[in-house]
């Protein structure tokens, strides 16, 4: 038996030794000049364009649309050249751009155009976009010309277009026989070369058709967590981090870049944080009780406060840079008393929490951090505001998929909410939060009205360039009269980047990458 | 002896079972429509229609029992079933993922042995001075520090301020030394405290003080007769530490983005990836049990008392 110690003891002492000096230091290698690296907080996934998988920013480095959204909503050309509208709104005619092929060889013509619209269009996954559940056929004029016949007009269906998935083109080759997605090949300025667990790797597309990008290779690196992500960025191990979808920087993290020497670059948001209301709750028919809980929140000390100064207070459903965002609203000061006043003439009365008829004035806030990040902070404070009007707020905590499950079948009282921002608004947050009659899995409601809001939706939804901005003010101002949402705030676009970085510009949507005309630097 | 193993391996294999059924009720019974999850996937917004249609498909609406046995039948083929989220076979990302969780715990033991046996041998060997005082005290602070602070702590350290260490990704043997650190500074910590603990009673037994009066020297006593005798204590200690860091694993893989399988458990929750989460549970659990039963196997072989048969 002693033997069998001794050799124990002896053997795992050599393990140890043995484990320990295998470990050696290698000089660690800094940033080359020719590869960006950016973060990213979770695997990119799966690249086919019409499954809703990836992360879209990182398609959108590789998958072209036919348009562009632009700053501010300008459309510009991308794989198409010109465009026109018919009279009637029915037929959209595009020109191709030439000499365009994807970064496999094929070229991009009417026909990979064809090819890619059967993979989506029409069909019952993708009829979410009314381009999609409007779409009639596809008429080939030439090998550069096409016209897209719609059975119905859908104003918003170049908007549509200029979104990622389902619309963005991939190479008719990058299938398998049976039709299957093989692999991520489009017509953008960069290529896939590798896209697993740990990273992303792509390469410049030298025969890209627009300008080449400065540098040869992008490296997206998975860092799951917000804090090593930052810390990454200070020991200069990643060029930069940011965007809500890519890996969302906290207003407390990019304040903290900032004083450590860092750049942290800023855009006004193109969605705003929206308190709704349950319209099917009788406590919350009442547009008083709705006034008094929008009055009683600090709008700007939340603001100032909990997103360090990276928020626009507001009370508008979309900032001024989503297209037909309808005419700025004061933003109003906390008024307590006012709100008090407000209660006691909808028969709320009472010390401590108000009531009438014997209910108490409780409502329960739904919250879920993964579907709105940094909303548990918001919850308590909203709680506390109304507190001092007599309101009693419960909150109650839920996950993703709790909180989808819950919110859709209108389980709550308060509930937060994002507007879908760039590209999809004005036309998308209409359709999904406020149309009766479009109810959908997972986004809820934030206020409803079948017989007042719907018609207001409808007309503008289908207004044509000339009546539009009018008929979305009309439904902003149904909004307003009848104090049917508290929207809160803008958030901040936010993104960070390190000192080898420079010419950097935030792009136009959070569906897009930065990565236009940045240049690179060694160090 | 055999008889002996073959009990333990008998109980170990029940526990399996057991755990197996607790990973598929506890993840089946979460609040929450799965099916809402994988809907999301086909369609940007989703409507009730498509979640139906998922629920059908994925047979979410059976019977839990039915489940159960659907799902034990596939695991016991191999068949993992894919991820919902990432569509990939849950086996082979599984088994690509063991890579570098294994070489996480195999050298955060590492750490934690060199610390543990370490500390509680220098201690032992000037017992009351101030190496061990000193010591005792690293061990009582390192003990107390949560995992998260203490890579925190080395990231900020060695990769912030140094800049001589990786702080992510896993890319050879230095990427390995902060995560390898951060794992196993806790459990060399509180494995030198029970080391030294029992080294010091060890170190009081009439043997030692017959062995000083023969003329021996301190060291050789405590190498030669005290170590082999504490070991049970030491393998058992290690052997718990071991197993929870798998556990500990959950923390560190995300912090220092490792695509080891605890961060893919970690991302699988929050996205109630049930395939996932089921079959990396499972692996946990059974990994849990096989290290215990290999600890109670060396406690066996190192431990003669142990193997008296049990006569009341």
């Amino acid at each position: 038996m002693n033997t069998t110690r001794r050799t124990f003891l002896i053997s795992s002492g050599l393990l140890t030794t043995a484990l320990v000096s295998g470990i050696e230091l290698p000089a660690f290698a800094a940033g080359d000049a020719t590869t960006l690296r950016i973060a990213l907080n979770r695997q990119t996934g799966n690249l086919d364009p019409t499954v809703y998988k990836a992360i879209w920013a990182v398609q959108s480095m590789i998958f072209e649309p036919l348009v562009r959204y632009g700053q501010g909503g300008k459309l510009e050309p991308a794989l198409a050249t010109s465009w026109s509208v018919s009279e009637d709104g029915k037929a959209l005619a595009f020109k191709l751009r030439e000499g365009v092929t994807f970064s496999d060889g094929t070229p991009w013509n009417a026909e990979a155009l064809k090819w890619n619209l059967d993979r989506w269009i029409g069909k019952e996954d993708h009829s979410w976009l009314l381009v999609s559940a409007a779409y009639d056929r596809l008429q080939i004029v030439g090998p550069y010309e096409v016209v897209l016949h719609l059975k119905n007009p859908v104003p918003s269906a170049l908007a549509e277009l200029t979104t990622v998935r389902p619309v963005r083109f991939l190479s008719p080759k990058a299938v398998a026989a049976d039709g299957t997605f093989k692999e991520a090949v489009g017509t953008g300025p960069w290529k896939v070369v590798r896209n697993d667990a740990e990273r992303t790797e792509l390469v410049r597309n030298d025969g890209y058709w627009g300008e080449k990008p400065a540098f040869e290779a992008v490296s997206l690196v998975v860092i799951p967590n917000a804090r090593s992500r930052v810390d990454a960025l200070r020991a200069g191990q990643i060029d930069i981090t940011g965007g809500v979808f890519v890996a969302a920087l906290s207003p407390q993290d990019a304040r903290t870049l900032e004083a450590s020497g860092l750049a942290v670059e800023t855009a006004t948001g193109t969605d705003t944080l929206v308190l709704g209301f349950n319209p099917e709750r009788p406590i919350l028919q009442d547009p008083r009780v709705r006034e008094a809980v929008s009055l009683c929140l600090d709008r700007a000390a939340i603001c100032e406060k909990l997103l360090k100064g990276f928020a626009t207070p507001t009370m508008n459903l979309f900032p001024s840079v989503i297209p037909d965002s309808g005419r700025r609203l004061p933003v109003p000061k906390r008024d307590v008393a006012r709100a008090k006043a407000l209660l006691e003439e909808a028969g709320w009365k009472g010390a401590g929490v108000r009531s009438k008829d014997g209910t108490p004035l409780k409502l329960e806030l739904v919250i879920s951090e993964d579907a709105v990040a940094g909303s548990r902070a918001l919850g308590e404070v909203i709680q506390n505001f109304v507190r001092e009007a007599g309101i009693d707020v419960d909150l109650r905590l839920v996950d993703h998929v709790s909180r989808h499950d819950d919110i859709p079948q209108l389980k709550y009282d308060l509930a937060l909410f994002i507007t879908a921002g760039a590209p999809y608004d004005p036309h998308s947050s209409l359709t999904t939060y406020f149309l009766s009659t479009y109810r959908t899995g997972t986004d809820g409601k934030m206020f409803m009205d079948a017989a007042k809001l719907d018609p207001l939706v409808n007309a503008a939804l289908t207004a044509t360039e000339g009546t539009r901005a009018a008929a979305y003010q009309a439904f902003y101002d149904w909004l307003e009269q009848n104090h049917a949402i508290a929207p809160i705030y803008h958030a901040t676009r936010l993104w960070a980047h390190g000192k080898r970085v420079s010419n950097f510009s935030i792009p136009a949507t959070e569906y897009e990458m930065p990565h236009e005309g940045i240049k690179l630097v060694a160090g | 002896m055999l008889k002996l193993v073959y009990k333990r391996f008998i109980g170990a294999m029940m526990l399996i079972v057991i755990a197996s059924v607790f990973c598929f009720l506890l993840i089946a019974a979460f609040p929450g429509n799965v099916a809402l999850v994988i809907a999301e996937q086909r369609s940007a917004t989703v409507s009730i229609e498509i979640v139906h249609q998922v629920e059908e498909e994925y047979g979410l609406k059976d019977p839990i029992l039915v489940r159960y046995g659907r799902w034990l039948g596939d695991t016991l083929r191999g068949d993992l079933g894919r991820s919902l989220r990432t569509g990939e076979p849950v086996g082979p990302a599984l088994l690509r993922r063991a890579a570098p969780t294994f070489v996480l715990i195999l050298a955060g033991a590492t750490v934690a042995l060199t610390i543990g046996l370490g500390f509680s041998l220098l201690g032992a060997l000037w017992p009351g001075g101030m190496v061990d005082r000193g010591v005792r005290a690293l061990a009582l602070v390192g003990a107390s520090m949560p995992k998260f602070f203490i890579a925190a702590l080395l990231v900020y350290a060695f990769g912030v301020l140094l800049k001589v260490l990786p702080t992510y990704g896993f890319d050879g043997p230095s990427s390995w030394i902060l995560p390898a650190l951060a794992i196993g500074i806790v459990p060399g910590a509180l494995i030198s405290r029970v080391t030294r603990v029992a080294l010091e009673s060890a170190m009081s037994r009439p043997y030692v003080t017959t062995a000083l009066a023969k003329g021996m020297s301190r060291g050789r006593i405590l190498v030669r007769d005290a170590v082999p005798n504490v070991l049970p204590v030491v393998v058992n200690a290690f052997g718990i530490h071991f197993a929870f860091m798998v556990q500990a694993a959950i923390v560190i893989e995300p912090i220092f983005a490792w695509p080891g399988v605890a961060s893919y458990f970690v991302e699988a929750a929050r996205f109630r990836d049930y395939q996932v989460l089921q079959s990396s549970l499972l692996l946990f659990s059974m990994f849990f049990i096989l290290v215990n039963f290999v600890v109670d196997l060396i406690v066996l072989t190192i431990d003669p008392k142990q193997r008296r048969p049990r006569s009341a």
